[in-house]
């Protein structure tokens, strides 16, 4: 009776394990897993911001495809941390997360400057962390016409006033005011605005007469205007490759920084604020959102991890759902992403400490030198 | 434009699309009702189905929720007193003494009635407005925003008729505690001491919660009462809609005003309901009942706060920018559908706005019956006894400021600023101003920097700047002048009665 | 000097410490940041010196300072119940007691979790003050649970981190 009810669930055991087993052993779906670290377990995406943000979306749709490419995973979570910028959810990864591989930060470029820059409060590295994933974001600069600025040339000797609408000189609108540095530009800064949304409306309002905006806002507020004659791009912020600033690939028609500063003074940029730049270009725009783990997560759990990204990006889905959320630019993976991470954790303490008392300076910032 | 809407009717009109905006006006109801949740949680339960849903079921969903957060927030407005999600802040001045006084089903269905004609009268002004409305948006500048931030500081008055001076005083600490954390523009940390939960500020539901349902609960508890003083329930709903229905004129202005401030992106969503209760007052007749337990004091507000979601959507829509707290959420989920806020909005979308402005409407009228109906049940908390009632609530409310920033130091702030609010209420110094000085401090600052740094002191002889310092002026005398002629007619009086 | 006149004046001081203190340090932020603290501290000092003056001026006749207590919308629910000053210290000793509770329930959150210490601080109330029977007690606390859980998870609450870990 016992002994028999004994046998039958041993039985059954027995019998259950060997599926199992065999489930797991056997290859299954198209889909490549390395072996299951993380069957079982529940994964969180932190994303320092709130819901409904740029980076948000992107990290909403990572968690829809991670999740096909992870059936053996639990669950696969989205968890707002928002606050001070970005820096509160990325203090939280640091800080209160285990290095156990099921906490992953996903992080937009202001994380990046927040740190080069040393603004207080971050009390975060991303020397301490591995590179999973990168998707490039650019920008544009954009001159209204009616300043009479028709080329680089214009630009460089222009007498008209030219006033830029930003948030502030630490996020993404430092790489605009570098460039107007190196240029030699007088422009008057006009930051503290809410959002690039708000710029975009005080430059339709007249308010200023030359912006920064990254590509999708490009695309689907200024590209009308470029149309109608009320705004001319004139360089986009580009991309760093193998430490040269190439073309920005969303934008193949128009010239990158280097080759505008090249047309207005017929020579190439140098010194330290070009340095700052294309530090700041590696960090924040060849690989504007990027996916984190703790450096020192098990090696299992990263193979599991990359092999997961690796299937992410060759799904048809991941295009088609985040079309607009990639905006065109392709993720990148591998090796070109652990060197742009190197390149960008490699920034002379000299540049950072240029750039530091550069913004001390010329905004008025108190951050550490 | 009307065949279109007509065909975003039948849209809208489908049975699963229908179910996805009762759940939607289900979530909204819930946030809206219990008190110091905002859309941010409404959001994080909506996201999860948002994802790959077509456009228009996702568009019934997040607007069911939207829509309907500001009518069911008048729930712990009347009932405790409390500022639910950051518009029904108003209402309390009028709607919980009515409470107080047992007539908590009359407030409440007539905001519930109110709300959802202010509600469909915003979802008409959208429709009317989309296609005029990019250069209404671009005539507003820094220099005008900040102007309109005033003219909202400006209610303080209003609001502080026995003691002005202390009501500017709490403004002026509302501006002050607004500056607490990052500064516009700039990363400097202001006032922080160093404790990294303030960072950020003080999230406003702690503050709401702590200067307002801190001391009403201990103050129950003390008085071992009740809300409804004398436990007992007078009045009933249909009351509530009879005199609504004899404000008309009030009803459809606060519609207007509300829905016209909702525009303004920035700025009108924070204060649209002090500024309608401000003009409300100040156009009354008589105004001695006002801050007593006056129905137009319920019915002014509640109107307008319901209207302004539909004003909020445009610059919303066409630009993208979102024109308050819950249209920047709702802003998100756009953006998840597949929906790219901008020019296309009016041109190739057309079809996904209109089934927009049905779905406002549609939830609106959803939303405000619903309430109704509950409306008669949920008055009965108020004659709940204070020492039953209370710990329910202060545990709702503890849960509610801890998800603001889900640190602890939402607790230990909700304790703290709920003893200063205790102490301002004993000793008579009014609160609301100062919750105003708070929600308009970083948008003064903001719009302030940007003109002076943009114009030097040109902005100050702009057009629709002086515009809207004449507006100013005239409400703000328009508001002391009686009680001035009052006080010169008892100076005379008592003159006389002494000669 | 009555409790809430004393209570008047004490918080008037208090705010004018506050404003003081703030216009002190804004002067320290950098230039940009430090222009709106300064001015609006200012303009608080001043004002509440006028306000603390006023209110002393008023306090020296009756008549003043019944006008003192007058109604402010929804300041006046407290003001409207004239207590004898006997009467408001009872009151504010009682107030200060169910403070008490609340940081109680507060520090509880923070020691055993937030379920269990609502279900405590719950408990404990109802028996204590609203003086409930057991089951009934038993029965609120049930429904609070209930709610606490279902709500938590539709709309992924999250529960304040404590020392036991739940």
């Amino acid at each position: 009776m016992r002994t028999r009810r004994h046998m039958l669930r041993g039985a059954g055991a027995a019998f259950g394990a060997v599926v199992l087993g065999a489930a797991l052993v056997l290859p299954g779906g198209s889909e490549v897993r390395a072996a299951g670290y993380y069957d079982g377990k529940d994964i969180e995406l932190i994303v320092p911001y709130s819901p409904g943000g740029g980076n948000d979306t992107f990290a909403r749709l990572l968690q829809t495809q991670y999740r096909a490419c992870m059936p053996e995973a639990a669950s696969i979570q989205v968890v707002n941390i928002p606050g001070g910028g970005t820096v509160m959810g990325a203090n939280e990864f640091e800080l209160l997360r285990e290095p156990n591989g099921l906490s992953v930060l996903v992080t937009a470029g202001t994380t990046s400057y927040a740190w080069m820059l040393g603004q207080p409060g971050v009390r975060y590295s991303p020397r301490n962390w591995t590179a999973i994933l990168g998707l490039p974001g650019g920008g544009v600069v954009y001159v209204n016409p009616d300043t009479g600025v028709k080329n680089m040339k214009d630009l460089v000797s222009t007498k008209s006033e030219l006033v830029f609408g930003g948030i502030s000189a630490t996020g993404l609108d430092l790489l605009g005011l570098l460039t107007f540095e190196i240029l030699g530009l007088d422009t008057k800064a006009v930051l503290g605005y809410e959002g690039k949304g708000p710029v975009q409306i005080a430059y339709q309002q007249g308010e200023i007469n030359i912006d920064y905006q990254t590509t999708p806002a490009f695309i689907k507020l200024v590209r009308p205007q470029v149309e109608a004659g009320t705004a001319l791009p004139l360089y986009t912020a580009g991309m760093v490759q193998d430490g040269e600033l190439v073309r920005d690939p969303a934008f193949p028609d128009f010239p990158s920084f280097l080759e505008a500063y090249r047309d207005a003074y017929g020579k190439d940029p140098s010194g330290p604020a070009w340095e700052a730049y294309l530090a700041l270009v590696s960090s924040g725009v060849s690989a504007q959102r990027q996916v984190w783990m703790h450096k020192n997560t098990p090696p299992e759990a990263l193979a599991a991890m990359n092999a997961a990204t690796e299937c992410v990006i060759a799904r048809d889905e991941f295009y088609e759902k985040g079309a607009k959320i990639l905006a065109g630019y392709k993720p990148i993976v591998g090796e070109p992403l652990q060197r742009n991470a190197k390149a960008m954790l490699a920034v002379s303490d000299d540049v950072l400490k240029w750039l530091r008392r550069y913004l001390n300076e010329k905004y008025d910032l108190e951050l550490s030198e | 434009m009307f065949e279109a809407a007509a065909q975003a009717l039948g849209l809208i009109l489908q049975l699963d699309r229908l179910g996805w905006m009762v759940l939607g006006c289900a979530v909204g109801l819930v946030v809206g009702l219990l008190p110091g949740l905002g859309g941010t949680v409404g959001m994080s339960i909506l996201l999860p189905f948002i994802f790959g849903m077509d456009p228009y079921s996702g568009v019934a969903l997040l607007i069911g929720m939207a829509a309907v957060i500001h009518t069911g927030d008048t729930f712990p407005a009347v009932l405790i007193g409390v500022p639910g999600s950051a518009g029904s802040q108003a209402t309390i001045v009028d709607g919980y003494p009515l409470a107080r006084q047992g007539k908590a089903a009359t407030a409440l269905s007539a905001a519930f009635f109110v709300s959802m004609i202010g509600g469909i009268f915003g979802a008409v002004v959208l429709f009317g407005t989309l296609s005029v409305a990019r250069p209404l948006v671009l005539a507003l500048g820094s220099p005008e925003l900040f102007m309109l931030a005033i003219f909202g500081l400006s209610m303080v008055g209003v609001l502080s008729v026995g003691s002005p001076l202390a009501g500017v005083v709490s403004g002026l600490a509302g501006l002050l505690i607004g500056t607490i954390g990052g500064a516009p523009g700039v990363p400097v940390y202001r006032y922080t001491f160093d404790w990294l939960y303030l960072f950020d500020g003080i999230p406003l539901p702690v503050l709401a919660l702590g200067l307002f349902a801190v001391p009403e609960m201990l103050d129950l508890l003390a008085q071992r009462g009740q809300i409804a003083q004398g436990a007992k329930l007078t009045g009933s709903r249909l009351e509530g809609i009879r005199e609504a229905l004899r404000h008309k004129l009030l009803i459809l202005r606060s519609a207007a005003l509300g829905s016209a401030l909702g525009i303004i992106p920035g700025i009108g969503g924070s204060v649209v309901d002090w500024i309608a209760y401000g003009v409300t007052k100040q156009t009354a007749r008589d105004r001695d009942n006002f801050g007593r337990g006056d129905i137009r004091g319920v019915i002014g507000p509640e109107s307008a706060n319901n209207a302004k979601e539909g004003g909020a959507l445009v610059p919303t829509l066409i630009f993208g920018i979102p024109g308050s707290g819950t249209t920047a959420m709702l802003l998100g989920g756009l953006v998840l559908l597949g929906i790219e806020p901008g020019p296309s909005m009016i041109k190739e979308n057309l079809d996904v706005t209109l089934s927009i402005v049905w779905s406002l409407a549609l939830a609106n009228v959803f939303g405000a019956v619903a309430c109704i109906v509950c409306a008669g049940w949920v008055a009965r908390a108020s004659v709940i006894s204070a020492n039953r009632l209370v710990p329910f609530l202060f545990i709702i409310i503890t849960v509610a400021a801890y998800q603001s920033t889900r640190n602890w130091g939402d607790i230990i702030m909700l304790l703290v600023i709920g003893s200063v609010g205790w102490i301002m209420k004993q000793a008579a110094w009014p609160r609301a101003p100062l919750l105003i000085g708070f929600v308009l401090s970083l948008v003064t600052e903001r719009y302030l920097h940007l003109s002076m740094s943009r114009y030097g002191l040109e902005w100050l002889t702009f057009p629709g700047v002086l515009i809207i310092l004449a507006m100013i002026v005239i409400a703000l005398v328009a508001g002391l002048l009686p009680d001035l002629r009052r006080r010169l007619a008892q100076a005379r009086a008592a003159s006389e009665g002494r000669s | 000097m009555s409790l809430r006149e004393r209570l008047r004046l004490g918080f008037g001081v208090f705010i004018l410490c506050i404003f003081a203190y703030a216009a002190f340090d804004a002067w320290d932020f950098s230039r940009r940041a430090r222009y709106m603290p300064l001015y609006v501290s200012v303009a608080g000092i001043v004002l509440t010196s006028l306000l603390i003056t006023l209110d002393l001026w008023r306090m020296r006749s009756t008549e003043g300072r019944a006008a003192l207590r007058t109604k402010v919308s929804i300041e006046d629910l407290a003001a409207d119940d004239l207590f004898s000053p006997a009467e408001d210290r009872q009151r504010f000793r009682t107030t200060a007691y169910y403070l008490g509770w609340m940081a109680g329930y507060a520090a509880a959150i923070g020691i055993v979790g937030l379920p269990l210490a609502s279900a405590l601080f719950l408990a404990g109330f109802l028996l204590v003050e609203a003086r409930m029977r057991l089951p009934g007690v038993g029965l609120c606390v049930a429904g609070m649970l209930a709610g606490m859980f279902t709500l938590t998870h539709f709309m992924h609450l999250r529960w304040p981190p404590n020392l036991i870990g739940w």
